[in-house]
């Protein structure tokens, strides 16, 4: 019996998306495109008349415009937004910067594969001599921050919304719905597309997931981050 | 010698300023023009390098709005932001919505006269049957404020009066603690700050209109007097008509 909503959003594309690079800690704000998914997003929430109470994001600007976004669509602007680091999106240490296909065609796609989808395996990590170690360390984790910050909010009564990024929804995905280290690298979250989940008072998802609005448009766009893997020659 | 600065910013045009109607706690969206002015105060942040380590606005998203385009404009989108109603304009009541002719036609010249130059007699209260009693009186976002504290109209007195325990409550503990303080919020709410900062009689805080969309700088001693009068930030020209226009204000009696 679902007694609580909870929504996950990865936000959308920025401009390293679309050079398909690896973003993760460096601090990129949204391209039009994923200021317009944001703003799609936020208008189909509001249609279907969902209502906020607190929203949580990370403290990357990519995942707090969106949140902005959603919520000037919605109406919705005087909500509460929390920030905090243990949202943000994975460390891609040293592959910070380089983008996918190219990896792809120097270490091959299951390499890569395994890099971005699997559950413990660590990418190389980045060191100071690296071209973004500056501007990441120079600026001013997931499951505690769940459990003292978040789950309180919940159990509140509270309808919250998650705005952050691909692989933090998909670490929490995991623990909502005791998702295997394995199958987890099977799961890919699209870009701008509200997810559903309904909980029982345990916390735990009682029905699968649902990704809102036309689902032709969300199995493209789950495709789209799909083959970002897949190797391109370098040009 | 400064021991803090705070940094005020008052909304620009909103799309009812542009039809001169009475706003209050009316949930009005900034106008083109008002998002222009705030992205040209988050300009003038930006090329004097002002950081900050929280925020603080209104529940109103003029205000809010303000403040969002502000951080992204000095690249601190991920600064915490505290929202409170206590930060909110002042509740017109049974003006809100009226425009300037219509309140004179519905009023008279002579109560209208009163009520502006009054520092507490407020307007009448906006009652069930009012427009938008349900629309902002019923607002889900006021759900957890008690009778008491859910105006129905107020005069300048009472806005003071409520904003000024969260100015004392949440905003000076984190000034005292060092941290770096941003105000986004509305000509009525900050007027109540301006006042008490500056020790200003009630005749001169109705005489002060604060301009809008330019960063209000104020660099306090440890007990958070003001060591001069308020800066503006901006390029050289917007700086000079603010310090101008505020300087007459005093003079002109209307």
């Amino acid at each position: 019996m679902s007694r609580y909503k909870l929504f996950l959003l990865r936000h959308g594309e920025g401009a390293w998306n679309k050079e398909n690079r690896f973003c993760s800690w460096v601090d990129q704000k949204l391209s039009d495109d994923g200021v317009k998914e944001a703003h799609d997003c936020g208008k189909l929430l509001r249609e279907q008349g969902y209502k906020f109470d607190i929203v949580f994001t990370s403290i990357l600007s990519r995942s707090i415009q969106t949140a902005w976004l959603v919520l000037e669509a919605m109406g919705q602007e005087w909500v509460p937004v929390v920030k905090s680091w243990r949202l943000n999106e994975r460390h891609y240490g040293a592959l910070i910067g380089l983008n996918r296909a190219e990896m792809a065609s120097v270490h091959g796609e299951e390499k890569v594969k395994l890099w971005r989808r699997s559950y413990d395996v660590t990418p190389p990590p980045i060191d100071v001599d690296h071209p973004y170690f500056r501007e990441i360390y120079n600026d001013r984790r997931l499951l505690p921050y769940w459990n003292n910050t978040v789950v309180p909010e919940i159990k509140e009564g509270r309808t919250v919304l998650i705005s952050a990024h691909g692989n933090s929804c998909r670490a929490l995905l995991k623990h909502l719905e005791g998702i295997s280290n394995e199958d987890i690298a099977g799961v890919t979250l699209p870009t701008g597309i509200p997810v559903l989940l309904e909980l029982d008072e345990n916390l735990r998802s009682v029905k699968p997931r649902q990704l809102l609005g036309d689902q032709a448009k969300i199995q493209a766009a789950i495709k789209k981050v799909e083959d970002q893997g897949k190797a391109k020659p370098s040009v | 010698m400064a021991a803090y600065k705070l940094v005020l910013i008052r909304h620009g045009e909103s799309c009812w300023n542009q039809e001169n109607r009475f706003c209050g706690w009316f949930d009005a969206d900034l106008s083109k023009t008002g998002e222009q002015e705030a992205k040209r105060g988050g300009q003038a942040l930006k090329d004097a390098g002002y950081e900050f380590d929280v925020c603080y606005t209104s529940v109103l998203k003029r205000a809010i709005r303000t403040l969002w385009f502000v951080l992204d404009s000095i690249d601190q989108m991920w600064v915490p932001v505290h929202r409170s109603w206590r930060l909110n304009e002042r509740h017109y009541g049974g003006l809100t919505g009226l425009n300037k002719a219509e309140t004179a036609a519905k009023h008279g010249e002579a109560q209208v006269k009163i009520w502006r130059r009054s520092f507490d007699i407020p307007p009448p209260s906006m009652d069930e049957e009012h427009d938008f009693y349900q629309s902002i009186s019923k607002d889900r976002r006021y759900g957890d404020l008690t009778e008491d504290q859910l105006p129905s109209c107020e005069s300048l007195k009472d806005t003071i009066a409520r904003a000024l325990p969260y100015w004392n409550e949440e905003i000076v503990p984190q000034i005292k603690e060092g941290k770096r303080v941003l105000i986004a919020a509305h000509g009525n709410s900050l007027r109540g700050i301006v006042k008490h900062l500056e020790g200003m009689s009630e005749e001169a805080i109705m005489e002060l209109n604060l301009p809008t969309g330019i960063p209000i700088v104020y660099e306090l001693d440890k007990n958070l007097k003001p060591l001069g009068p308020m800066q503006f930030l901006g390029d050289e020209e917007t700086v000079k008509k603010a310090m101008e226009a505020v300087a007459a204000q005093g003079k002109a009696k209307k």
